[in-house]
């Protein structure tokens, strides 16, 4: 009896401990590649700078070979550590996540010349993929990037900022959202524009007196389901569709405008999945009248109980879409960079909805394209054609609306079914779609988002890749 | 309480079809009495039903039990019991007469999946309003599980290694269902008694169309229709007993781990390399710990005590995570408790003052303190700032209560009975029953009783804040506790006639009326939709069952029947709209049989349950923005559960085969889907993952 119940045990024991999962974790093969497909060299010595998915297991060589267009290496360009036989051999480290050569500059290219130098990597010495960017191409002249993958720092959950991005240079331009409350259109139209990243709205008032005494007007608020359309500016950025009219010839036809400054970004951050972009404190009123002052513009603002008024002039700068006022610092401000460097801009934005009846709607992680610039932009689905083998051929002009929210919020959703079964506030990136943007230069790039929350769920963390289309 | 094995020692028939018309119950009695004297029309699960279903928890067992349906979250992975159209938190849950904890609850809102079944006597149902005895949340109705205290051997060692298929998912490790369980009893003398068992049950996880932990396309098919859950539950149980004096102290873990798969799958920028895949997982982690002492003896030689103290705590944690998908990875590992209640709690009842036959009364108290945790995450629970705010609250409530049994003769007697609770958040309550019983001739009973009851808010009722330029949802503080009547009527007819042939009738006619339940209600819709919790909406429900039990040589039989009819008012105060108040009826019908081949010892059992047509209003947005009421229908579906069972050598090897669920029911879709406030109900109704087969090996080693 008891061997059988030894026996009995031990068999249960064994049982009881050999259920476990396959936990063992896969071990990832390393890659190298180039970090950027292209780089304009404006110094005069360059670091190329060559990545690896992990940390090398030993120490080993590249052999990296070149390929040259109106450029001799020893006259025009030389390397560190040096070629030969057109093969560069550049030692690296164990343990390390990169590695990088130096490209020297010998001659300036003149303007107009095509000059470049397009290395690739012919071989690694230790167990390595040659993947992702296997050339590079340096440019003597400023030419458009051939691709990038980018950041925009719009200040995580809050989005306190707005990011304009130039996709031919890969610069970024980060500003505070709350920099400005005006901006003054520098074509030919007497156009003006509010801010639409934090939720302001206007309203024309009866009279042309600006020193006239105004009460605030809180139906004007941006809350769901409340405010009107016709308060904000038309979202497809058509500069014809400003709330505040044309600044007319006639003064008397310029009204005095009742103005809700809209909301300040929380200063807190929001629930973890939530936006706290537009959930911060009112940003008060103004009230405004703007003239015509020869080709420039006079505003008159004031606080809505005041009985005298201020005045600015604001000139035009015609290598601008706007010129920025802020009622916070009285002056005029840098806000974008000039129309013709950047082409999609990453910000809050005032858009126009439909629930039931049409109504405006604060959206968060919003991007738009600088259709005032003359950059475009619309979406296509991978079921369609894949990123990889998106190529000019594809391109469909027809596509390239007058509507800078083509991006818009299109490119991620924001809740998920939680854990009893209602939707909870968590950012969802789709991968489904891609973008195909047309730049101010008339460059057709291909970008995809690759992230738009950090690690631990928190929103305003985008992240995109993109390619020249070829 | 532990008297209750007695009966077992003495009487059970070494026969394994167990006497269906003999049966001793302790819910809501004095002491441990045979059915047929209690005034409670008590319904009982007997332990060889669940060994013939191969139950491995409750849920399993009361999928078969009448007037009660089960509704699983896939989300979760939680399966909570709705009697009568009213949901867990309303239905009390008792080990050994004291309530279980539960994450959210004391006694309600207990996940069926996390009771074991391993080491019980028998289950005791009471239909209605049991606050005199029961206390808060007893409303719809009781169970009370009856667990093991007594063995015929001087040792008794049974292990047992079940497998079963996940609709037609198995595999050994991965996919199916796996329990392998021990459990130890020892008579170390002749007063002293104890026993320890593990059980652990490895639920491997319904894929259905899902495609499980490492698929990396973001096409919602990532992860499991059923979570897969892990469970491990103990137990040990020290008992001394002597004539006038028991005592016996319980313990027992459970540990749970549920995994979650998030369906969503991001992209990792790994520029210039490809992209990889990462998803933010989590999974739940529960612990419960239970420790119970009783204490059952004579004071001044004549006054019986029965008193228990109790410490429980149950906690579930999520711990979130970052799961790489193509290296199988997790990291940014974050633990946080979710949800948490531990309990201090203490039961007692006095009986026989006065050595009358006529006249018995029983004091008793109950003494509860509960402290509760709500992670911000685990409701909508925030500050003025829009910022996270976690619940912690203690409820305490000390309760006395009395009943009186007078016995006007033989076959009639009486039982009064009232409680007052006072308590420390909430006005104080009182329940309040009569139950009446009469023998007449021929083995037939009457009973009537009527119960008061109430059931306490939650803390999603009373504490959920959410309020901004676009929301407001709010708890309300001031919520009173629902409270419910019960009225029920029944007579039963036990028959032996000289064949052997058994029979017991049971007919039955209730009435259940709840006031003041709360709901979340539109307040106001202009200028913001402001959602607030209310005491609003009524609720009457009344029933008629009827349920016939048959035994015959190697026959077993059980039909029941029951037409329940529920009428609701829903009212949406800002909206004008308010719910028809028309009963809706819906059948259920029951029936089992078994039969034991005599020559093989092999039994054959087959159960199987219909839950009718069930109906109900939901608020729906007319095509002219108004707000309207639709009736609901989820079709009727049967529940059939069959198995084979065979003994070899002396009993000592048990081999049970079956199948679960055998007509294959999975989700059932509600023909209308509300689409009225900020919870809009889902249409899909998650019943089961299909037809099953298990193999359960059982070895019992019994020896003096």
């Amino acid at each position: 009896m008891k061997k059988n119940l030894i026996l009995f045990l031990s068999a249960v024991t064994l049982a009881l401990s050999s259920c476990s999962d396959d936990d063992t974790t896969k071990t990832a093969t390393n890659s190298v590649s180039f970090s950027v497909p292209s780089i304009n060299l404006t110094a005069a010595e360059t670091p190329i700078q060559i990545q690896f998915s992990e940390p090398t297991a030993s120490a080993g060589t590249l052999t990296i070979s070149y390929t040259t267009t109106a450029v001799a290496y020893g006259v025009d360009f030389t390397t560190n550590p040096s070629a030969t036989a057109n093969n560069i051999v550049v030692p690296f480290e164990s343990n390390v996540n990169a590695v990088s050569f130096t490209f020297s500059k010998l001659v300036e290219a003149i303007e107009g010349e095509v000059k470049n130098v397009t290395f690739k990597i012919d071989a690694v010495s230790i167990s390595a993929v040659i993947s992702g960017n296997t050339t590079t191409k340096l440019n003597f002249n400023e030419t458009a990037l051939v691709g990038s993958a980018l950041a925009p720092v719009t200040g995580g959950p809050n989005q306190e900022n707005q990011v304009y991005v130039d996709l031919s240079s890969g610069m970024m331009t980060s500003v505070p959202r709350v920099s400005w409350d005006l901006g003054f259109y520098a074509g030919a139209e007497f156009r003006v524009a509010l801010n639409s990243s934090v939720k302001m709205s206007i309203k024309a008032l009866e009279t042309t007196n600006i020193d006239e005494v105004q009460v605030a007007d809180e139906d004007m608020f941006i809350v769901q389901g409340s405010g009107s359309v016709d308060q904000i500016d038309a979202p497809e950025g058509l500069i014809s569709g400003t709330a505040i009219s044309a600044i007319s010839d006639n003064n008397d036809n310029n009204k005095v405008y009742l103005l809700n400054l809209g909301s300040n970004p929380a200063t807190v951050a929001p629930a973890l999945g939530s936006d706290g972009s537009g959930t911060g404190t009112h940003r008060g009123w103004k009230k405004v009248r703007i003239l015509k002052s020869g080709n420039d513009y006079k505003v008159q603002y004031a606080d809505l109980d005041a009985t005298t008024h201020q005045e600015v002039i604001i000139t035009k700068n015609a290598a601008f879409n706007f010129t920025f006022f802020s009622f916070t610092t009285n002056n005029t401000v840098n806000v974008e960079p000039q129309k013709n460097q950047w082409d999609i801009n990453f910000t809050t934005f005032t858009n126009i909805v439909n629930m039931g009846t049409l109504s405006p709607y604060h959206y968060a992680d919003f991007v738009l394209t600088n259709l005032k610039g003359g950059a475009k932009a619309y979406q296509v689905l991978t079921s369609e054609v894949t990123f990889d083998a998106f190529a000019t051929a594809n391109v469909d002009n027809a596509k390239f609306t007058d509507d800078q929210r083509n991006i818009g919020s299109n490119w991620r959703g924001t809740s998920v079914t939680g854990p009893n079964g209602t939707p909870v506030s968590q950012f969802v990136l789709k991968t489904d779609r891609f973008y195909v943007i047309k730049d101010v230069a008339g460059n057709v790039y291909k970008l995809k988002f690759t992230g738009g929350m950090n690690e631990t769920g928190e929103r305003g963390y985008p992240q995109f890749q993109y390619t020249l289309v070829q | 309480m532990m008297v209750t094995a007695s009966h077992y020692g003495q009487e059970q028939p070494k026969d394994s079809v167990v006497n269906p018309l003999s049966e001793v119950v302790v819910t809501g009695q004095f002491e441990s009495q045979s059915l047929k004297k209690s005034i409670h029309n008590v319904r009982i699960i007997t332990k060889e039903d669940i060994k013939k279903l191969a139950a491995n928890n409750l849920g399993d067992v009361l999928n078969q039990y009448l007037n009660i349906s089960i509704k699983t979250s896939g989300n979760d992975g939680r399966s909570s019991v709705s009697m009568f159209g009213l949901d867990a938190q309303y239905f009390k849950i008792l080990v050994d007469n004291i309530p279980l904890v539960s994450d959210t609850g004391l006694g309600n809102n207990i996940d069926l999946t996390q009771v074991n079944l391993d080491d019980i006597e028998q289950i005791e149902i009471i239909e209605g309003s049991m606050g005199v005895t029961h206390g808060a949340n007893a409303v719809s109705g009781i169970l009370n599980i009856i667990t093991k205290k007594r063995s015929e051997y001087k040792w008794e060692i049974a292990t047992t290694l079940q497998e079963e298929t996940v609709s037609d998912e198995f595999a050994l490790f991965n996919k199916g269902r796996h329990i392998q369980s021990v459990k130890i009893s020892n008579n170390i003398s002749k007063e002293i008694f104890a026993t320890v068992g593990v059980n652990r049950n490895d639920f491997a996880g319904f894929y259905d169309d899902r495609k499980g932990r490492d698929y990396m396309a973001n096409d919602g098919l990532r992860g499991y229709s059923w979570l897969p859950k892990e469970q491990i539950t103990t137990n040990a149980f020290i008992g001394y007993s002597k004539t006038n004096y028991k005592v016996f102290y319980k313990f027992d873990y459970f540990g749970e781990n549920v995994d979650f798969f998030n369906p969503v799958v991001a992209p990792q920028d790994n520029y210039p390399f490809p992209n990889t895949n990462f998803s933010q997982d989590r999974r739940y982690i529960s612990n419960r710990f239970y420790h119970h002492l009783n204490s059952y003896g004579k004071i001044f030689s004549t006054v019986k005590y029965n008193v228990s103290f109790s410490h429980q705590k149950q906690a579930r944690d999520i711990e979130k995570f970052k799961y790489s998908i193509e290296t199988q990875q997790e990291s940014l590992n974050n633990r946080a408790t979710y949800q948490s209640k531990e309990v201090l709690y203490s039961t007692g009842t006095f009986n026989d003052f006065f050595s009358s036959k006529v006249f018995k009364l029983q004091l008793g108290y109950e003494l509860v303190n509960e402290k509760g945790f709500y992670d911000a995450t685990a409701g909508t629970f925030k500050d003025e700032n829009q910022q996270e705010s976690d619940i912690r609250k203690r409820f305490e409530n000390y309760d006395l209560f009395s009943s009186a049994e007078i016995n006007i003769n033989d076959r009639f007697s009486i039982r009064p009975g009232f409680r007052y609770s006072f308590q420390s958040k909430f006005d104080n309550q009182i329940a309040a029953s009569t139950g009446v019983r009469y023998d007449l001739n021929q083995g037939i009973q009457l009973r009537a009783s009527l119960g008061r009851s109430y059931r306490t808010p939650n803390f999603d009722e009373l504490y959920t804040y959410f309020v901004d330029s676009n929301h407001n949802l709010q708890g309300n503080a001031d919520l009173t506790p629902e409270t419910s009547w019960s009225y029920e009527a029944s007579v039963k007819k036990s028959t032996f006639l000289a064949s052997g042939l058994q029979l017991s009738n049971n007919l039955s006619v209730a009435f259940l009326d709840v006031k003041d339940r709360i709901n979340l209600v539109l307040e106001q819709v202009i200028p913001t939709q402001n959602y607030k919790y209310l005491n609003i909406d009524s609720y009457k429900m009344w029933n008629i069952s009827t349920s016939h039990q048959l035994a015959y040589k190697n026959w077993n039989a059980n039909l029941g029947m029951a037409l329940v009819g529920v009428s609701q008012k829903i009212d949406l105060a800002a909206l004008n709209a308010t719910s028809d108040d028309k009963y809706l009826y819906a059948l259920q019908l029951n029936t089992s049989a078994s039969y034991k081949l005599p020559k093989w010892n092999t039994l054959f059992s087959v159960y199987y349950k219909l839950n009718g047509k069930d109906r109900q209003y939901i608020a729906i947005q007319n095509p002219d923005n108004t707000t309207g009421f639709v009736l609901s229908e989820i079709a009727s579906y049967g529940w059939m559960d069959a198995s084979v069972r065979q003994s070899f050598f002396k009993d000592q090897f048990e081999v049970t085969l079956g199948a679960r669920n055998i007509l294959d029911v999975t989700n059932l879709q509600a023909s209308q889907s509300g689409s009225t406030g900020i919870h809009s109900a889902g249409n899909s109704i998650l019943l089961g993952y299909g037809r099953s087969y298990f193999l359960k090996l059982t070895y019992n080693l019994n020896f003096n």
